[in-house]
């Protein structure tokens, strides 16, 4: 335990003192909330779901950069061949990681939700906000499986892009910036299979006090498996080519 | 782990804890790169208290036997004993310190950070006053890792091995870069270390480091141990001394084991020097500005690997 404290500590240190990682990840959210979100978010009803929408994005944004170009660029770094002959395993190093993650995706998903308070007609039942943390870290762990999955199998500096790119896309195709309702029909039946989309569907429901269905349920299930299945073939993969 | 019945040799006796007394040894240890064997059963034998210095010419699998024993490559045959175990056993890991070939640190961690999370891994860590004696790091403590010189840098991946008090530390190049002063204070430290009874495996391109630290070499080249020995028994491989004077090179000197020539200046590897000087004397050899040094270790080196890529 001391020695995932000892971890936790050196990459949130490490992390913070990044700023081109830290502050852009803790920000951005926040930041295209105010430029988008709040132009749409012209009733309570509109602003909850907008609101529910960027809590994923930064959330997604954490998870995909984080874990994604975080893993990418240690895997050739001395220093993690270094960390790879201490006396750590990996599971101790992996729970840092997260834990570090975690603080990252609190502060921005709370400074997002702190710019939607002020300036948006936010507001709901306390059930509907603790059902949306439910949703969104919940969401964020296959998400991080899959920035993991990417960060073995890309090539390092090709890791930042790829992430990028993705980022991207699966926000807008999940519907997060605009609603799925308003989408192209071709494109919502796109947007129906991605995982952002399940997750939007449960962050959705939430601000809106309705019901969870088990659909999304089973997708992000899913998804975890096979998202989870391929970061563990990456990491298998690179352990072939670094320490075979 | 280990086969029983290697080198013909009886049973080794073993201490009451029940490891052996030697620190690490390997036993017909292969490990191919594709095409490119890296080790080809490899025997080596690290006794506890011992410096051993791996010395070989680049691609000669130096790095690959460290890194077999520290358990970062796996072998592809051949058995590997880490102090008793396995040097994937975290146990032992504890037990073990290392500098990195390159010394890559995170860049915004301070180096007082690095010194604490790295000391977090052992059970009993050098504490600052003795890891600060040996290692003058106390002004860089609130220095982030990025803004370090090379020299600095340096400095600490070799603190990093023995900060963690280990029984036995490997050092991959340790003062690849630095100035002379550095590179003596470094050996200072490391000198400290082995007169407390630490072991240490050194790999090294500087033979003037090894001739200065090592109780033992060992050649590597083409991934086998091709001579062992003191570094006195390693010279003595090539001669003990070498001749030099401009002239020309006479034929059948008594106790001449090599002769080199070039632009005039010619080069003696001999065992004898002084019989070799009055046999030259003797016969009228002309030769003028005559030179006689010890052969340095480096010289032994590239007779033994018939001239290596150093």
């Amino acid at each position: 335990m001391r020695l995932v404290y000892e971890h936790f500590v050196a990459t949130l240190t490490g992390l913070i003192r990044t700023p081109a990682y830290s502050l852009v990840t803790v920000l951005i959210p926040g930041v295209v909330f105010i430029f988008i979100g709040t132009s749409v978010a012209d009733s309570r009803e509109a602003a909850n779901l907008v609101m529910a929408s960027f809590a994923i994005f930064a959330a997604l944004g954490v998870a995909f950069f984080q874990f994604g170009v975080g893993i990418a660029n240690e895997r050739e770094s001395p220093w993690e061949q270094f960390a790879h002959v201490l006396a750590v395993s990996p599971g101790t190093r992996f729970a840092a990681t997260i834990l570090a993650a975690l603080v990252f995706a609190i502060v921005a998903v709370s400074i997002l939700i702190g710019v939607a308070l002020i300036l948006t007609d936010v507001g709901m039942p306390l059930m509907s906000w603790a059902r949306l943390v439910v949703a969104v870290f919940v969401g964020a762990v296959p998400m991080a499986l899959f920035g993991i999955a990417i960060g073995y199998w890309s090539p390092p500096k090709a890791a930042l892009p790829i992430a990028n790119i993705l980022y991207l896309a699966l926000s807008f195709g999940g519907g997060l910036f605009i609603p799925p309702s308003s989408m192209p029909a071709v494109l919502n039946a796109i947007s129906g299979v991605l995982p952002t989309r399940q997750i939007g569907e449960l962050a959705w429901a939430a601000v809106q006090g309705r019901p969870w269905g088990l659909e999304p349920w089973l997708w992000l299930a899913g998804y975890t498996v096979v998202f989870g299945f391929v970061a563990a073939m990456g990491y298998r993969r690179d352990e072939g080519v670094r320490y075979r | 782990m280990i086969s029983s019945k290697n080198e013909g040799s009886a049973v080794r006796p073993r201490n009451i804890m029940g490891s052996p007394n030697y620190a690490a040894r390997l036993v017909k240890v292969s490990k191919a790169y594709g095409p490119t064997r890296a080790l080809d059963q490899l025997n080596l034998t690290l006794d506890r208290g011992e410096i051993l210095a791996l010395l070989g010419p680049n691609g000669a699998g130096k790095t690959t036997a460290v890194s077999v024993l520290t358990g970062t490559r796996r072998a592809d045959s051949g058995s590997v004993e880490l102090l008793g175990g396995s040097p994937r056993n975290l146990a032992i890991r504890r037990r073990i310190g290392l500098t990195p070939q390159e010394s890559g640190f995170p860049n915004a961690l301070r180096v007082g950070e690095i010194l604490r999370l790295v000391r977090a891994h052992y059970p009993a860590p050098l504490a600052d006053p003795v890891l600060f004696d040996r290692f003058p790091l106390q002004p860089l403590l609130r220095r982030q890792a990025g803004g370090l010189s090379g020299g600095q840098k340096r400095m600490l991946a070799v603190a990093l091995a023995f900060a963690g008090a280990p029984e036995l530390v490997f050092l991959d190049e340790p003062t690849t870069g630095l100035d002379v002063d550095a590179r003596r204070a470094l050996w200072r430290a490391i000198g400290a270390y082995r007169d407390d009874g630490g072991t240490i495996v050194l790999t090294t391109h500087y033979l003037e480091e090894a001739e200065a630290l090592a109780t033992r070499v060992v050649v590597i080249h083409g991934g086998r141990a091709v001579a062992a020995g003191s570094v006195d028994e390693i010279r003595g491989r090539v001669g003990q001394s070498r001749v030099r004077f401009d002239g020309e090179a006479p034929d059948n000197l008594p106790s001449a084991t090599r002769i080199e020539r070039s632009d005039g200046r010619v080069t003696i590897y001999t065992q004898d020097a002084d019989a070799l000087v009055r046999a030259m004397v003797q016969r009228g050899v002309a030769f003028a500005n005559l030179e006689v040094q010890p052969a340095s270790l480096e010289e032994a080196f590239v007779e033994i690997t018939g001239g290596g890529t150093q």
